[in-house]
């Protein structure tokens, strides 16, 4: 997978995220949970996608129970199944298409550089942001604060999320200093340090991409008979 | 290479304040120049001056003419200077915006307009001399506080600067890194770029320096050679000259406040701390010293009651303190951490300072009125009542965090490397601080790489080395003014 281009590893993970989207027949979205299974233990990502599972599996249970009493057991089996499709194929994507390499493919489908550099560094920094919380929530725990989520500890989340705000105010200031310094305002003339090769392997597995959901549509829209 | 003529800048477009006031500096090609000042004299608006971020990206006004490697820096934007002018910033976060080490790497030449091959071969260079190579493919997030100063100062090099600037980049280095920093700073002058530093720690990479400007207040208050500038940097509150500390340990110390009992803990299976014992007594003042990655502050969350260790335990006047409300803990174990910010949530120091003492009043723990009058008044705080904790310079708001915490009245204090990015002023006033608090009764711990602060106001120290105690020894009292300044 990862030989292959990032423009084809984006379009792979977009054309079976709108699948499992569309899909609506159990058959078909039990045969996407098989594929997208396969596919964690054919990349080796099993161990790190149980370890996301820890969040993951609360949302799909809650589908499930609120499913379960607004509709029927089986409704409530294809929501939670198709919820389940869309996480992994999500997990997938991330796992194989880095930041800088969504932003390489998106640069070589002409996407402005401005806009993609927006969410390749909005993607940088979600990490220093998960940091940050912990360190206030670390601080502010020490002050006293009870910051477990209680329904009594509402108010005192706002220690919480104005200190996060202010320091997210402060380092885009700083963002916005370091990004001029090394010339972001320069947009005549810039250049790519990489470009991506569009080689037959990747029209291979664009190809077999889109015939395998082509076939998967297909076999939902006749009610996976 | 660099002609400062009578240049004076305020942030504001009708001034006053200025931050800069009649400067007048040359600095010629191939000099190392360190630049000190203590915090808002104005040392970081003249690395933004020199580089053309001010007047272009600041709506500021600027009198008098700076230009630098013959180019005006009021005509040219920072773009433009680029290619002769690097600079460095403070904040290695910002800095390093890239989702790869690569990718930050390439940045500046991408928009300079480099040619792929030319591209690769300065990355190699500058991979080689640094040296980066393992690093490439990493993200910034992963690497270490001196990884990151040392990506950051690649990610400058690769575009060849004439003029290389460095904004504060040993603030936030323990010992090791900011050697290895130094090393590669001698090496990246010895090839003849013009370096400037601006810095108000003074530490050994002074003796690589071919010449000192110390800002005061905006104005150059010293410029010439490095070994007649200690009385400068003194008058100019960079090197603290601290008081004699009070006696070391108050006459009535002796009851054990603080006490871990054999404190280990794991972390995705690896041992992050093992077998750590050690008491506090009333009224001591204890340094918590070792490398990043030893420990530290795992250990204070632990000692504050936020990470339950996987073994031992921790005991505050032999009372466990895991299991205890997060209330309780913290009238009787106060932490502050480094960043002051990530306390503030009030908008105004008052509610700020009080809003710890307000919890523990409604719970029925808070601590006596006297206490916190006391406190405010012996950090100071009360000038700054009425106004807006963000707007604070930075040793002031370091000042009311630290008080927000000693006003609960916590028979313990620590503080996570509380001069860190502070001035010599900031860590006098600090360790007259923690002398009057330990007169009153409250012991103090703290994580520090500063020796000198800790060897001015710490009676023992606790040296932690890959999450062991490795030394835990008194000082002789006549080590304990030692300046830190090398002689």
């Amino acid at each position: 997978m990862k030989g292959l281009d990032p423009r084809t590893r984006l379009l792979l993970g977009l054309v079976f995220t709108v699948t499992v989207l569309t899909t609506q027949t159990r058959p078909v979205l039990l045969m996407e949970a098989a594929a997208l299974w396969s596919l964690l233990v054919v990349l080796r990502l099993v161990r790190s996608w149980s370890a996301s599972l820890r969040l993951t599996l609360p949302m799909i249970a809650l589908v499930f129970l609120v499913s379960i009493l607004a509709f029927d057991a089986p409704t409530a089996v294809d929501l939670s199944v198709r919820l389940h499709n869309l996480f992994a194929a999500s997990f997938v994507f991330f796992q194989v298409l880095t930041a800088e390499e969504l932003a390489q493919a998106l640069e070589a489908m002409r996407v402005p550089h401005v806009f993609v550099f927006m969410l390749t560094t909005a993607l940088r920094y979600v990490p220093l942001m998960t940091q940050k919380i912990k360190n206030i929530r670390a601080a502010q725990t020490a002050r006293g604060l009870d910051l477990r989520l209680r329904p009594r500890n509402i108010g005192h989340f706002t220690a919480l999320v104005v200190p996060l705000l202010f320091q997210a105010f402060i380092l885009a200031d700083h963002l916005a200093l370091a990004m001029e310094s090394r010339g972001f305002s320069r947009r005549k003339g810039r250049t790519a340090s990489r470009l991506g090769r569009f080689r037959l392997q990747d029209a291979g597995a664009a190809l077999t991409a889109l015939l395998l959901c082509a076939l998967l549509l297909w076999w939902d829209q006749r009610g996976a008979v | 290479m660099i002609a400062l003529e009578g240049v004076s800048y305020s942030y504001s477009p009708a001034p006053p304040p200025w931050i800069l006031k009649d400067i007048h500096l040359h600095v010629f090609p191939g000099e190392y120049v360190a630049l000190f000042g203590a915090s808002g004299s104005g040392k970081s608006t003249l690395a933004y001056l020199l580089n053309g971020l001010i007047p272009h990206f600041f709506d500021g006004r600027l009198e008098g003419k700076a230009t630098v490697c013959g180019i005006d820096v009021a005509v040219a934007a920072p773009g433009c200077l680029l290619p002769q002018v690097g600079l460095v910033l403070q904040n290695t976060d910002a800095h390093l915006f890239s989702g790869t080490v690569r990718a930050e790497l390439a940045f500046g030449l991408e928009n300079l307009g480099v040619g792929r091959r030319e591209m690769e071969s300065r990355i190699g260079e500058i991979c080689r001399r640094l040296p980066l190579q393992h690093l490439l493919d990493r993200s910034p997030h992963e690497l270490s506080g001196g990884e990151k100063q040392l990506v950051a100062i690649a990610s400058v090099l690769c575009l060849g600067p004439r003029v290389l600037i460095l904004d504060e980049p040993f603030a936030h280095l323990d010992p090791p890194n900011r050697n290895r920093i130094r090393k590669i700073l001698r090496s990246i002058h010895k090839t003849g770029t013009t370096l400037i530093v601006a810095e108000h720690l003074t530490d050994a990479y002074l003796r690589d320096v071919s010449r000192v400007v110390v800002l005061d207040g905006g104005s150059i208050r010293y410029d010439g050679a490095p070994d007649t500038c200690l009385p400068h940097l003194k008058a100019a509150g960079i090197v603290p000259d601290y008081s004699p500390m009070p006696s070391p340990v108050p006459p009535d110390a002796g009851e054990i406040v603080l006490e871990t009992q054999d404190v280990g803990f794991r972390f995705s299976q690896k041992a992050v701390l093992e077998h750590v014992s050690f008491e506090l007594r009333r009224g001591e003042r204890v340094a918590i010293l070792g490398p990043n990655g030893a420990g530290k502050t795992t250990l204070v969350q632990i000692l504050g009651g936020l990470v339950t260790p996987t073994h031992g335990q921790v005991l505050y006047r032999g009372q466990p303190v895991h299991g205890r409300p997060a209330h309780r803990i913290a009238s009787q174990i106060g932490i502050s951490f480094q960043n002051p910010n990530d306390q503030f949530f009030k908008p105004r120091v008052e509610d700020e300072v009080l809003a710890g003492v307000r919890l523990l009043g409604a719970k029925g723990l808070g601590p006596p009125q006297a206490w916190v009058e006391a406190v405010c008044d012996l950090f100071e705080i009360t000038p700054l009542w009425q106004r807006s904790p963000y707007r604070l310079s930075e040793g002031e708001k370091k000042r009311v965090a630290l008080a927000s915490i000693a006003a609960m009245g916590p028979g313990v204090l620590i503080w996570d490397e509380p001069t860190a990015g502070q001035d010599g002023r900031f860590r006098r006033h600090l360790a007259r601080l923690m002398g009057q608090l330990s007169e009153r009764g409250t012991a103090t711990l703290v994580v520090t790489h500063d020796l000198a602060f800790a060897q001015a106001t710490c009676t023992r120290w606790l040296h932690l080395e890959k999450g062991r105690i490795t030394r835990d020894t008194s000082l002789p009292v006549t080590d304990l003014h030692t300046p830190r300044f090398p002689q």
